[in-house]
């Protein structure tokens, strides 16, 4: 019987069709060079995403307020670069520094409650930063964002061009190591014990698992993934505003990560590939109701179940 | 008197004014084989809860190995051995029997905090996961989904989680609950087998499976204890057969 323990995933070795998706992102960069901005904000969104997944998917702390740590990563990064230094890597090392002590301190606020205490508490922080940025204008540029934001190049030569090309590869590349990162995370004896408190919060007490410590942990863990992607779109635009704090961006990613499969940490990628993917054909048809179809699609999803489709999904794109 | 390694202090616990437990003070030998009974309601879960931390009491003290654990949060009684099964099954629905497991040998191995290398990667903790689970005939069914195991593998699986723990003290709460005669004999045996040294707290309606298991029983009525003693002693207690066993005819 113990002969049958082989090791029920492969664990990190990446599968054939993982390689085949990372080597597609990056082939975009040369098959199709004009969307490189397109391209990198996905790659920011999809970083966005996958830090909503740790909290939500693995670990089961729904948010509505995920953009306070996207946001505070973009100001604080866009800050540094203006104030201090325009290097985008000490920068990028700045902002997560700071969402993830912001994550920190502020983790307290959902370990305990139900789910729905969770939504208003973490929608509320974000409110709040939301209006902090708006009231502060003076440092923030209030609603007019913070003009004047330049990031040097990367590694002191490689200058980001107008046409986003270097800030892709750039994205693609934070996101790459980030999520490797957070794919051993999920398989590690942690991330199994974040699955254990998510399925049963009182078993896995019972266990001998620190149930408050774990999420604390994993928060802010997401926190600094959030700050990361802030502050890649604050240097890929070299600039910040208080629409990076604001509740569609909290909304907007949470959406994603649905319609993408949360819980599986491809599912913050192909949910934002998706959703952008909807929102442009969907403006374009009709630019005045776009909202209309994406809510009918979400609607839809969430009616017919997300893993029936994504199992469909899965079944077509990785043909197992 | 032998060596204690938990014991409760007139521990009581009322929700609202309705009182739960009352005035409850029990003393476990190292390696006793000590069985709770009780009519519905007489407030066995309680206790259970608050021996493992999972309600907090009203007064009273609890000692595990002689030092105040009264305070402690469920986790740290665990990781101290104080370990239980629940009536109501409690598994991780997504994960499998063998990941379960396995995660429940890391975290007492203390490396459930390690973030590089894959769970399933160390290999001293799968097989010994996959050993247990053989033994307690889930075997076959390492890969497949706790939530969609039937409810006897359920109930296997969740003795399985409790003695992966290695537990110094086991706290058995309605163990064979709905479980199918043979898979019940696999429980008892299993049990039967368990190393002299822990300690077990049996909670359990059967009579027969009471006194084939437990040396020694208590009688609790109301949320109080209204008799403890040897198993054949209690078996003859014309107030037992009274309150408890004149109560099990209609159950």
């Amino acid at each position: 019987m113990a002969a049958s323990a082989q090791p029920p995933t492969p664990g990190a070795r990446m599968r054939a069709w993982e390689i085949a998706v990372w080597l597609g992102a990056l082939a975009m960069w040369f098959i199709a060079p004009r969307y490189a901005p397109l391209f990198n904000e996905i790659a920011i969104l999809a970083l966005f995403a996958v830090s909503l997944d740790l909290i939500l998917g693995y670990s089961g702390i729904v948010s509505l307020g995920h953009a306070a740590f996207f946001g505070t990563g973009a100001y604080v990064a866009a800050l540094f670069a203006k104030h201090f230094l325009p290097d985008p890597l000490v920068g990028l090392a700045v902002a997560v520094f700071v969402s993830t002590l912001l994550g920190l301190l502020t983790s307290a606020l959902v370990l305990r409650g139900s789910d729905l205490t969770r939504l208003m508490v973490t929608l509320g922080v974000a409110l709040i930063l939301y209006e902090l940025a708006n009231r502060f204008d003076n440092i923030t540029g209030g609603a007019d964002g913070l003009q004047g934001v330049v990031t040097g190049p990367l590694f002191g030569s490689f200058a980001f061009d107008l046409g986003g090309r270097v800030a892709y590869l750039y994205s693609l590349t934070v996101l790459f190591v980030l999520f490797l990162l957070a794919r051993r995370i999920v398989d590690a004896p942690f991330g199994y014990g974040l699955r254990a408190i998510r399925d049963n919060p009182r078993r896995a007490a019972a266990i001998g698992i620190p149930v408050n410590a774990r999420l604390t942990a994993v928060y802010t863990l997401a926190a600094a993934y959030a700050g990361a992607a802030g502050a890649l779109l604050a240097q890929t635009t070299n600039f910040a505003s208080l629409d990076a704090l604001d509740f569609h961006r909290s909304a907007d990613v949470l959406l994603a990560l649905v319609l993408g499969g949360s819980g599986w940490l491809y599912g913050g990628i192909v949910g934002t590939v998706a959703f952008k993917l909807m929102h442009d054909l969907f403006s374009a048809w009709t630019p005045q109701y776009w909202q209309f179809w994406i809510g009918l699609v979400l609607v839809v999803l969430m009616l017919i179940g997300r893993d029936r489709v994504a199992k469909l999904l899965r079944r077509v794109v990785i043909r197992r | 008197m032998s060596d204690i390694v938990l014991a409760t202090h007139s521990l009581h616990k009322h929700f609202g004014g309705i009182p739960a437990t009352q005035d409850v003070t029990l003393a476990l030998a190292r390696g006793a084989r000590h069985a709770l009974i009780g009519p519905n309601g007489a407030g066995k879960t309680t206790l259970v809860n608050l021996l493992t931390g999972m309600l907090s009491p009203s007064s009273g003290r609890i000692d595990l190995e002689g030092e105040d654990i009264t305070e402690l949060p469920p986790h740290q009684r665990a990781r101290r051995g104080l370990v239980r099964t629940f009536q109501i099954t409690q598994l991780f629905d997504t994960l499998t029997p063998l990941e379960t497991i396995t995660l429940v040998i890391a975290e007492r191995e203390r490396t459930g905090t390690r973030l590089w290398r894959p769970l399933v990667s160390e290999r001293a903790h799968v097989d010994e996961a996959a050993g247990l689970l053989a033994m307690l005939h889930l075997g076959d069914v390492l890969r497949e989904r706790a939530a969609t195991l039937p409810y006897g593998r359920r109930r296997l699986l969740e003795i399985a989680i409790a003695l992966a723990a290695r537990p110094r003290v086991l706290l058995l709460d309605e163990p064979l609950a709905g479980v199918p005669t043979s898979e019940s004999r696999e429980i008892l045996d299993t049990l039967s087998a368990l190393p002299a040294a822990v300690t077990v707290l049996l909670i359990e309606h059967d009579m027969d499976v009471v006194f084939r298991f437990a040396t020694r029983i208590s009688v609790l009525v109301n949320g109080a204890l209204l008799v403890e003693g040897p198993a054949d002693e209690i078996a003859r207690n014309p107030q037992v057969r009274a309150v408890y066993l004149g109560e099990s005819r209609h159950g």
